[in-house]
């Protein structure tokens, strides 16, 4: 079972025996209709609008931690898919028409349900809108889960392609890139393996973010190298940005694992500036290279 | 001479087997051999575990130190190769092949990595990776030849790998040999130009951060070339002693272990007989066989006859195209394919793209070094005969005169 989904067995086992007590009262109370009185086009159209809000319950549980908002999504949806079930029994079973439970089943769960689905969706809009200062650095105006890079919990380098081709009508906008990679990282890899080599991307990757500005992208083209684009900025500031950004590394303090080393780390900053008859391939390629001659040179150089 | 061919006793597999041939299907490589470190990286993603090991007949338990005892586990080509095809299929974004590759050699392949650790340079080091390319780069085969004052490397598929699996396996060993190339010669520039075939904007962009920004997709072919003059560039960690002792020792490993496969084998008569591809009937009486035999010996490494020929005269023709600028007639002369409208349907067939379209994708990344160019072609070197010591265009030349 899906980690997520373990955490909340107590409220699919709520929604699910609600669902059996529910079948059970049908067949119990009420009289099985004949084949030539079940309406199937009824049966269709109710018993896929509950099958849909199951599958919508069990993603919702299946992609968030226990919470205040996972409890009212859950209700909200569980109510609604309970009294679609209702409405699906009964074109199966004939109730007498002093059962007045089903009809309230019906007609109650179903406002009760949407109702606590619109405040959970109000508390899931605010907690988005912090998350979204979370994630500020690494996605600004666009999101695709696609992009999410696994390894370094940056976005993957489609996110600099799309902001660049969004904005890049205005000239202003992206005036220079940054490359940066960790000086001697194949090494660093080599020496102590694949897992402290996670570890040390991820957190320098967290590290870097740090010391950026809101408005500033960071994402990771592969291994440690990384685009970062700093929007309405200058090449002199841009330059001075880079060289707090080396400082701030070489400050980074990296223990190994199980072990009091610390492994000292050096940032090499490549930086392109935007030219008049530039594309967005342009630019980056502009940076690669005054990334390749800041490796081989003083560890910083731009590129204009 | 005539190749002895000793038939196949499926039962016998290749640790008993005399002579004969290695196929896909026989168990030869130890789990500390490259797979481990494959399958460290793999299994440590998202992906469930029996997902990546699907269809493969590996158990992680296999894996576990006492499995190893006596040499007891070994893998072969095919178990590696359908977990190569389900990695890149689950993790098609993830950076597996060229992280893999980046620390694959000299490896912790016993003796066969100590060769290559100790190798005194690069010319050197890719003699020996040729030797054992069984044991150090299964699943592909490295062919060296020499055009130009470059020094020709292609990574050829004659286990009839999957493509994903194919591209995988030359994205790492392209990577691999980057890699060692970079941190033996103490520079961020290790002078190879990797060519890895047809791929996608994200692989380019990973394989340009992982092998240099000279990288270059749609070039016809997987291959990688490096001027001459760095292969003689002595090695710090070079020690000609421990490197023959190794050798030794590893030979001593491959012993009843075919060092070559049956495509190889028929690969390296038909370039002997280059540019004439023989029929079928005389290839298999070359080999004292029959023609449905030698198919099917073929086909248990999921290979076709007119597969391997082809592979032998792409090669060719993407050596005389970028390494000697020959026109579409010029290659469809060496290659006796009629005129250069042939060669282009020929290349097309081959490549899914044209001859024009792959000049254009390495046009001006290949800087032209100052060496005595020649007019006439030579014949391709192509198996053992390219893996020994690899001979100039122009001696090759001289041999077969």
């Amino acid at each position: 079972m899906n980690s997520l989904l373990r955490l909340h067995t107590r409220k699919l086992f709520l929604v699910g025996s609600m669902a059996l007590l529910l079948t059970g009262l049908s067949a119990g109370l009420g009289a099985p209709k004949g084949m030539a009185a079940i309406d199937w086009v009824d049966v269709v159209g109710e018993g896929s609008t509950a099958l849909a809000l199951v599958i919508w319950l069990l993603m919702v549980l299946r992609s968030r931690p226990a919470g205040r908002v996972t409890n009212l999504l859950t209700l909200g949806l569980g109510f609604m898919f309970l009294a679609m079930w209702q409405d699906t029994l009964d074109e199966f079973f004939a109730l007498a028409g002093t059962q007045a439970w089903e009809s309230a089943v019906e007609s109650v769960l179903m406002p009760i349900g949407l109702g606590l689905l619109t405040y959970g969706l109000w508390h899931w809009h605010k907690e988005q809108l912090s998350i979204r200062t979370q994630l500020l650095k690494r996605e600004q105006v666009f999101r695709d889960h696609l992009w999410l890079d696994g390894l370094s919990q940056v976005a993957r380098f489609e996110q600099i392609e799309a902001t660049l081709a969004s904005d890049w009508a205005d000239e202003q906008a992206h005036q220079v890139a940054l490359i940066v990679e960790l000086h001697d990282f194949n090494q660093f890899e080599r020496r102590y393996g694949y897992r402290e080599a996670d570890r040390l991307l991820r957190e320098t990757g967290e590290y870097l973010i740090l010391n950026l500005r809101q408005k500033d992208l960071i994402c990771r083209v592969a291994r440690d190298r990384l685009v970062i684009l700093m929007p309405h900025t200058r090449p002199s500031e841009a330059r001075d940005l880079a060289v707090n950004l080396r400082t701030a590394v070489e400050h980074f303090c990296f223990h190994l694992s199980d072990s009091d080393q610390r492994v000292e780390q050096v940032l090499d900053v490549g930086i392109g500036v935007r030219q008049p008859m530039d594309d967005p391939q342009a630019l980056v390629k502009r940076a690669t290279d005054a990334l390749q001659s800041a490796v081989s040179g003083t560890g910083m150089s731009l590129v204009s | 001479m005539r190749p002895t061919i000793i038939h196949k006793n499926n039962e016998s597999g290749a640790h008993t087997r005399r002579g004969g041939w290695l196929t896909a299907e026989d168990k030869y490589l130890q789990a500390c051999y490259p797979m481990a470190q494959l399958l460290d990286l793999a299994l440590a993603s998202d992906v469930p575990q029996h997902k990546l090991l699907r269809g493969t007949g590996i158990f992680v338990e296999d894996l576990a130190s006492q499995a190893h005892m006596n040499g007891g586990v070994r893998f072969n080509v095919r178990q590696l190769a359908v977990l190569a095809d389900n990695i890149a299929h689950y993790l098609p974004q993830d950076e597996i092949a060229s992280r893999w590759g980046a620390r694959l050699w000299p490896g912790y392949a016993g003796p066969f990595s100590q060769a290559l650790a100790t190798a005194t340079d690069l010319g050197d080091f890719l003699q020996i990776l040729c030797e054992f390319r069984h044991w150090l780069a299964p699943g592909l085969v490295p062919c060296m030849s020499q055009f130009n004052g470059y020094r020709v490397l292609h990574w050829q598929n004659v286990f009839g790998l999957s493509p994903r699996a194919e591209k995988l396996l030359s994205e790492a060993y392209m990577t691999a040999l980057v890699s060692v190339t970079r941190e033996q010669c103490q520079e961020n520039n290790s002078g190879w130009i990797c060519c890895p075939g047809q791929c996608d904007a994200a692989q380019l962009r990973r394989m340009r951060v992982y092998c240099g920004e000279e990288t270059t997709a749609g070039a016809g072919g997987c291959f990688m070339a490096i001027p001459e003059a760095f292969l003689s560039r002595p090695w710090a960690t070079g020690s000609p002693r421990i490197r023959d002792m190794a050798i030794a020792q590893a030979k001593t490993l491959m012993t009843g272990i075919p060092a070559e496969s049956f495509a190889e084998q028929v690969a390296s008569y038909l370039s002997h007989r280059f540019p004439e591809l023989p029929s079928l009937s005389d290839t298999a009486s070359y080999f004292g066989i029959s023609s449905a035999t030698l198919k099917r010996y073929l086909a248990v490494d999921g290979m076709r006859y007119q597969q391997v020929g082809d592979q032998i005269r792409l090669r060719y023709s993407l050596e005389l195209m970028h390494f000697e600028c020959g026109s579409n007639e010029d290659i469809a002369d060496a290659l006796r394919l009629g005129d250069g409208a042939n060669f282009r349907r020929s290349f097309r067939r081959w490549t899914g793209i044209l001859p024009s379209e792959a000049r254009e994708a390495l046009s001006g990344r290949l800087p032209p070094l100052n060496v005595e160019r020649d007019s006439s072609y030579s014949s391709p070197s192509y198996s053992s005969a390219s893996y020994s010591s690899p001979k100039s265009a122009q001696s090759i030349r001289s041999h077969r005169q």
